[in-house]
């Protein structure tokens, strides 16, 4: 690039104004080549024409010109430079005033190389602008003064403008980019406002025209409606704000796009001075046009058409939740088939729900809040929702309804624009929960959950368990479902479960886990409840795994209640004809205050999992699905939140990653004690049993009743006395170390609830206690 | 398949708060008194399972699982000629041919079970094989009498041989002292019976109950069927969780499990609050209670049902908490933290122990005010023996009114019965006077 400095070229005449200029800052760095003669020695010199001339009555611009005329420096002709200007006006080289290239930059030494490769417009030290400016070939034909040159420069920069607005439009206009359509409104805009440009520049050349005549007898100046260079920029001012603002967007509109483009531009039209706003609020009704069409068929029918990807709505990229969704360019044909695939397979609502759509942040235009933006997504989704996924009859009404709501939107009526939408997203939201509500019967399934997989239907329960516990003990290989079925089925008939909704009870079902070796039923049983789209928008499979997760820890207790139970009639009530035994001191007193801690422990630990985490939570969970509001998304998040609650309390995990399961081990390994407790138990109990045959008989041969065939095992009677009571202690101390470390635990755990166990364990102070005297004991 | 539960109800006492009992249930489940399911109840479900106390006769009529016993005619006469007089199988009701009653003697009513014993357990049998799957029994009864207490004391002996693995429980009403002169001899030798052959006694007191009448009618003089009505709600409340179940405390021997450590301790006192009208006729109105008041009153010494006399260390074996009503679950936490930050309850020293507390959502028709039966294993029940005791050593000294005991088989030979009644009751007491120390633990070693 070759620049061409015009003021280099501007020969010596006027360097006392030049000096002065701020406008060509660049004078300074460039030497002055033609004269050296002083600047000050020069205005000291003419000091005296001035008076002079001034004497005549001539303004001194007169003054001045004639003496440089008289200088040889004659002014350059007028209207050879209104030539020029409208030429340049319209973005062409004028004959003496050319467009100088742009100039280089002047690059910062230190720049990297990633700076370097960039335009360095950060740094440009060269010309006033980045662009260009005029070059005069005033040698030859006079003088131009400063004021003239500034005022050209000026002009001449409405030239540069209109170069890139039409270069815009003819690379956007001619479909070469995919600018969308936003670009393309712009464009259609733009093209309305150079046609009125292009209409001025024709007023003003017949102007000019009208001039000429008069031009050649400058003596005969008419102040009337000659064009002057003033003239010209004063005409000319209002469109070169336009001009620039247009620039403005048109350089957004290469950077930005879709509704980022629509953002950009509405941040503009905040300005203080009401030209710019208005001529920006036309820019904005213009461009925003398209962005309201898109708008208006997301809110109203639910449907995205944005082939250029210019909405803040726009399609997951992820391909895998796009599979079995309709084309957005012919809804109609595959609409219905598109949500859910016929055959009911794994396609998960949820995923659907949650993963079609992306809200894409940077393209929410500034004129929509976020909060407002967020309603817009909602609203949509929740229509495409209802549509391909929902299967919903009354879909035709609900968009009469919602389009009945709605007018035209258009940027202009902003406030009507809120109020369409609040009433689109409350109709639609309103009707997705209505469906979820009413036509799913939402809550319905919520209860059972709640009821047959957290155990909360206790009769449902009991008898279940009565029934396969036989089955249950057994290895986890002679587990057959329709066995687990069909008593599941029995349950159901026999418990309060009968008077449930069929469509509540066909879902729910018995399942054998993956099992390994050595594993029994037991360890593999669980409930199941099978939910399908789009019903698992709510209920999806990371929730249903959470379900079974809480069921298992729950069906676990439960059995250990039983167990427990059972326990009970035998160690207290049905022990007490053994208690006359010799040989056996207390040990039956000893089994039940253990099997008391235990029997309370259980309870405890129940009563906390149902009243103080499933009955607490899931009255939060009622109290907002009462009121009906918020969306699907507010719906979807009210549920997890309440089975997040439910889980981490009820499996008693921390926050902290690695102590995560502490308590769940404690409480599973105090489980696993009373367990082997009952079956030691069970064996003091047989021993008793068999004890007492053996000293009734031994009392009957005494009295001569039996023959003596009695051999005589006392001995052998003793030692398996001795190792059951050493099962008994074991278990017992094994049980008392896990509640004890259990509530030590659960004192100092995060979750306040957690807490409360430990404080509902030890109420009468029982194992705080014991913790103190274990302390003591340590100490002495 | 329902834990069915038979309830025996013997003798004028027992007959009157049976009576009580069953229309309070029949009210609570919508069943009129022919039996027949009121319109309200017939509508799909009400969450309950009437079949632990009713079973279905092939036209629908729903049918108590009561057998009714008396020696003499008179109570099951009115309940014969009541409006509930279709709810009741009349072949579970054993009236003696005679009618003569058990003369307010113990060993008259045991000896008259004798005499009828085939009768009687062919109505149990009966009973029992209705059943899918028998929980235990129930035996309304009072000890101070000749029926209630003798030939209780016989069914006892009989349904925990014929049953062994079936549960027994009691609803025992202890006498007043001036009921009946032999009444320390008949409330003795039916104790020993209550100790060694129920699983679980409810004691309630005569004297406890006027007290809570009276206050409650602020009358002086309250009727037996008033007292009664006291009685069948307290029933009626601490079989909810049977007859609602929910999540927990829905089998007997669940409940039993949790309040019945050691099987001698096993007498139960019980709190009910508040009686409104509801309950009991003419209360007074009570306003709105709170389930921290419930709760609270629970603890109070003077809502319970049974007069027994604390000290410094008597405590709480076990308690649970039966709430019915609008209770907000949060509540229940907040109460149980603020009695134990005032220290309303005193513990045992010797294990863990806690009140527990379950929740009950009845369909009430009407109100849903918030309503609390307590159950509670107490040690101050020794007192009540102790009381026993003592006025059975006062009248034995003189050895009065023996004459018509020796009558009776069971003491023609002598009357080491009442030597051995004296010595468990006696044990029983000191059983529970040791449970206030913390050596429980080895409490019976040699």
């Amino acid at each position: 690039m070759n620049p061409v400095n015009p003021a280099s070229t501007s020969g010596s005449g006027g360097q006392s104004s030049l000096r002065g200029a701020p406008v060509f800052p660049a004078t300074q760095t460039t030497p002055v080549s033609s004269s050296s003669r002083t600047p000050l020695a020069e205005v000291q010199a003419n000091g005296l024409n001035f008076t002079a001339w001034s004497g005549k009555g001539k303004s001194k611009a007169e003054i001045l010109k004639a003496w440089r005329t008289s200088n040889g420096q004659p002014p350059f002709p007028d209207v050879l430079l209104l030539r020029d200007c409208l030429y340049l006006l319209q973005g062409i080289d004028g004959r003496y005033v050319r467009f100088a290239l742009r100039p280089p930059h002047e690059q910062n030494p230190y720049l990297t190389d990633k700076g370097k490769a960039g335009d360095g417009t950060a740094f440009s030290l060269g010309k006033e602008g980045t662009g260009s400016l005029p070059a005069s070939d005033e040698d030859q034909v006079g003088h131009i003064s400063q004021s003239i040159r500034t005022l050209l420069a000026d002009l001449s920069e409405m030239g540069m403008l209109y170069r890139r607005v039409t270069h815009f439009l003819e690379t956007h206009q001619a479909g070469q980019s995919k600018g969308g359509m936003t670009e393309q409104s712009l464009c259609h805009f733009l093209h309305h406002e150079l046609s009125e440009y292009h209409r001025l520049l024709a007023v003003l050349e017949s102007q000019m025209s009208l001039g000429e005549p008069e031009a050649n007898s400058p003596t005969a100046e008419t102040e009337g409606s000659r064009l002057t260079l003033l003239r010209l920029g004063l005409w000319t001012e209002e469109m070169r704000l336009k001009l620039k603002l247009m620039t403005n967007a048109v350089d957004d509109a290469t950077s930005l796009h879709g509704g980022a483009l629509v953002s950009h531009i509405h941040a503009s039209t905040s300005h203080g001075d009401p030209l710019v706003r208005t001529f920006m609020d036309r820019i904005l009704e213009e461009v925003s046009k398209p962005f309201f069409l898109t708008l208006q068929r997301w809110i109203f029918s639910g449907e995205l058409h944005d082939p250029f990807q210019e909405f803040f709505v726009q399609l997951n990229p992820d391909a895998s939740v796009r599979v079995g969704r309709e084309s957005p360019y012919n809804p109609g044909d595959t609409g219905f088939e598109g949500g859910m695939d016929a055959a009911g397979g794994p396609d998960e609502a949820h995923k659907v729900w949650e993963k079609k759509y992306v809200f894409v942040k940077k393209m929410v235009p500034g004129f929509v809040s976020e909060e407002f933006a967020k309603k817009i997504f909602s609203t949509g989704r929740s229509l495409n929702f209802i549509r391909y996924n929902c299967h919903d009859n009354d879909w035709i009404e609900t968009q009469a309804k919602i389009a009945n709501a709605g007018q035209a939107l258009k940027y202009g009526d902003l406030a009507g624009l809120e109020r369409s939408i609040d009433d689109a997203y409350s109709i639609a939201s309103q009707r997705l929960l209505e469906i979820f509500y009413d036509k799913l019967n939402l809550m319905d399934h919520l209860k059972a959950l709640k009821s047959y997989l957290m155990l909360g239907a206790g009769d449902f329960a009991e008898l279940l368990m009565e029934a396969l516990s036989p089955r249950l003990g057994k290895p986890a290989i002679s587990l057959y479902r329709h066995h687990l079925t069909s008593d599941l089925e029995t349950a159901i008939r026999s418990s309060n479960a009968q008077y449930d909704p069929p469509d509540v009870l066909r879902r729910l079902d018995a399942r054998v886990l993956e099992y390994s070796h050595g594993e029994i039923g037991w360890d593999c049983f669980t409930l199941e409840y099978k939910v399908e789209a789009p019903l698992n928008a709510v209920l999806d499979n990371k929730a249903m795994v959470e379900y079974e997760r809480v069921f298992h820890h729950l069906w676990r207790l439960k059995r250990v209640e039983a167990a427990l139970t059972q326990g009970w009639m035998r160690v207290t009530s049905g022990s007490r004809m053994f208690e006359r035994i010799p040989g056996l001191t207390n040990d039956w007193h000893h089994c039940r205050v253990v099997q008391a801690e235990m029997v309370h422990f259980l309870r405890q630990l129940q009563a906390f999992c149902q009243l103080e985490v499933i009955e607490c939570s899931w009255q939060s969970l009622a109290d907002f699905t009462s009121k009906r509001e918020g969306d699907l998304d507010a719906l979807i998040s009210a549920h997890r939140t309440y089975l997040d609650r439910v889980a981490r309390k009820v499996l008693l995990l921390s926050h902290k990653r690695d102590k995560q399961e502490i308590l769940l081990d404690l409480v599973r390994e105090a489980l696993t004690a009373i367990l082997s407790f009952r079956d030691a138990t069970d064996e003091l109990y047989s021993w008793c049993l068999a004890e007492a045959t053996r000293l009734d008989r031994l009392r009957d041969d005494s009295r001569g009743l039996a023959p003596a065939l009695i051999p005589d095992d006392s001995g052998r009677a003793q030692d398996q006395l001795r190792s059951i009571r050493e099962r008994v202690k074991k278990s017992s101390i094994d049980f008392q170390d896990r509640v004890i470390s259990l509530c030590h635990l659960a004192a100092g755990h995060s979750d306040l609830d957690v807490r409360f166990l430990a404080i509902r364990m030890a109420f009468n102070g029982h194992y705080a206690l014991r913790r103190s005297k274990s302390k003591t004991l340590r100490a002495t | 398949m329902g834990r069915e539960i038979i309830s025996l109800q013997a003798g004028q006492a027992g007959n009157q708060i049976g009576h009580q009992f069953w229309q309070k249930l029949c009210a609570e489940h919508g069943i009129s008194p022919t039996g027949l399911l009121e319109d309200w109840a017939s509508e799909g479900s009400q969450g309950d399972r009437k079949d632990v106390f009713f079973y279905q006769a092939d036209d629908e009529h729903y049918i108590p699982r009561a057998i009714l016993i008396d020696l003499e005619p008179r109570v099951i006469n009115n309940i014969i000629s009541s409006p509930f007089k279709g709810l009741y199988n009349p072949e579970n009701i054993f009236l003696s041919k005679d009618g003569g009653g058990a003369g307010n003697n113990w060993a008259q009513g045991y000896s008259a079970g004798e005499k009828v014993y085939e009768e009687l357990m062919e109505m149990v049998d009966r009973e029992a094989d209705g059943s899918d799957s028998l929980e235990g029994f129930m035996l309304l009864h009072s000890i101070a009498g000749g029926t209630g207490s003798g030939l209780g004391s016989f069914l006892l002996e009989r349904l925990n041989d014929r049953f062994p693995k079936k549960l027994i429980q009691t609803y025992s009403v202890f006498p007043e002292r001036s009921d009946v002169v032999v009444q320390p001899y008949n409330s003795l030798l039916a104790m020993k019976r209550l100790v060694n052959n129920a699983d679980s006694v409810v004691v309630l007191d005569n004297v406890a109950l006027s007290r809570i009448a009276a206050d409650r009618l602020q009358m002086q003089e309250p009727s037996f069927m008033q007292t009664n009505q006291l009685v069948s709600t307290v029933m009626a409340a601490s079989t909810q969780t049977l007859r609602y179940p929910s999540y927990m405390n829905n089998d007997l021997v669940g409940i039993i499990a949790s309040l019945i450590p050691t099987p001698r301790c096993h007498f139960l006192m019980t709190s009910y609050t508040p009686f409104t009208s509801d309950e009991i006729d003419k209360a007074k109105s009570t306003r709105k209670t709170t389930t921290l008041d419930v709760m609270r009153r629970l603890l109070q010494p003077k809502n319970r049902m049974v007069s027994t006399t604390s000290t410094k260390s008597s405590c709480y074996i076990s308690c649970l908490n039966i709430i019915s009503g609008d209770v907000d679950p949060t509540d229940v936490h907040k109460s149980l933290l603020r009695i134990r930050e005032r220290q309303l309850a005193n513990f045992i020293p010797w294990g863990p122990a806690s009140i527990q507390v379950a929740l009950t959502k009845r369909k009430m028709m009407g109100s849903n005010r918030v309503s609390g039966v307590m159950m509670a294993n107490h040690t101050s029940m020794a007192s009540l023996f102790r009381a026993m005791l003592n006025s059975y050593d006062m009248l034995r000294r003189r050895n009065a009114f023996l004459e018509q005991y020796k009558k009776e088989p069971m003491f023609s030979d002598g009357l080491d019965e009442f030597d051995d009644s004296r010595r468990v009751v006696a044990e029983l007491a000191d059983e529970y006077r040791a449970c206030e120390t913390p050596e429980y633990i080895d409490h019976g070693a040699e």
